[in-house]
């Protein structure tokens, strides 16, 4: 298995970030069910300790499970490089930084959706997700993107993303996804 | 008298449907890999038993669960709202757990998509 060529950037960023105080989590290889759960576990005890309200926490633990299940889905692309999900906190609030390898056409469906998504004022996006969650056809292989809309609607659009091609042809995804905790702890 | 339960897991909430009574109670985390798998049996039972009655009670009480799930819990709604030749009155509780405003707001949204009346409740 080749290491993930991003994740040594994140953690580095991470570690110099002068007002880092926290790495709640790092999770690095293979996603199964059983991670994702006893991850989430996790992250409601952490956050429960450093007085988050249980609103905000809902928030991070359906956005973290999103990000997690959807590399788990991914992951017959992820045999050579291992995916990655941290969860770190800063003085203004949590940042999910997540990454894995995905198929030529994710590639192509999450640079555009992401790029349109972010252009879109609240109302817009508000629309777009009511219209997406009324008429998505769920399968047994996915939510045909509601899982990514949900990310951004919940986030209030606070994602940045990144592909890059890799030696082997195949494409890494990282993504950052920023909530503030400004008027969220107790 | 139908009785249909199922125990809550770490990845499924706990449902229990009792016809005489006329409750349908949903409780825990709704995080299945395949939610389809987990709500097909749910939906079943919805529709047998609204053959034979006219009003349900419906207890939601999440702690969190994934899109699929929502999408589910989304098309449950739409199923009870469902005409069936004669008058149905359906009560929607949904509970959340403290201040959890995440899941008030959630519940909103299947309020307004759904058409149903939701009363919104506070559980410890």
């Amino acid at each position: 298995m080749m290491e993930n060529p991003k994740i040594r950037e994140v953690l580095h960023k991470i570690s110099v970030k002068e007002s880092s105080v926290n790495n709640l989590v790092i999770v690095y290889g293979k996603m199964t069910q059983e991670i994702i759960l006893s991850t989430v576990k996790l992250i409601e005890r952490k956050l429960m300790l450093e007085n988050f309200t249980r609103g905000y926490i809902t928030k991070v633990k359906m956005i973290g499970t999103e990000i997690m299940q959807n590399i788990s889905k991914h992951q017959q692309y992820s045999d050579e490089v291992a995916p990655y999900f941290i969860l770190n906190a800063d003085n203004n609030g949590l940042h999910l930084y997540s990454g894995n390898l995905i198929s030529d056409e994710s590639k192509d469906y999450l640079s555009k959706n992401l790029t349109q998504y972010k252009l879109l004022n609240k109302a817009e996006l508000r629309a777009i997700y009511s219209e997406t969650f009324l008429n998505t056809s769920l399968t047994k292989e996915g939510n045909a993107g509601l899982g990514l809309l949900t990310i951004v609607y919940k986030s209030e659009q606070n994602i940045t993303h990144d592909l890059v091609q890799l030696s082997n042809g195949a494409y890494h995804y990282s993504l950052e996804v920023f909530l503030n905790a400004t008027l969220n702890k107790n | 008298m139908v009785i249909f339960k199922k125990e809550n897991t770490e990845s499924t909430p706990a449902v229990d449907f009792d016809y005489s009574s006329k409750v349908l109670s949903i409780k825990g985390v709704c995080s299945p890999e395949n939610p389809i798998a987990f709500f097909e049996e749910i939906f079943t039972h919805i529709n047998e038993f609204k053959q034979q009655n006219s009003e349900l009670l419906v207890e939601f009480t999440f702690d969190y669960f994934n899109t699929g799930s929502s999408k589910c819990i989304l098309n449950l709604l739409f199923k009870i709202k469902s005409k069936t030749g004669k008058d149905f009155n359906c009560k929607i509780n949904w509970f959340v757990l403290g201040d959890d405003e995440e899941m008030r707001e959630s519940g909103e949204l299947f309020e307004e998509l759904s058409g149903l009346k939701f009363n919104y409740l506070t559980a410890n």
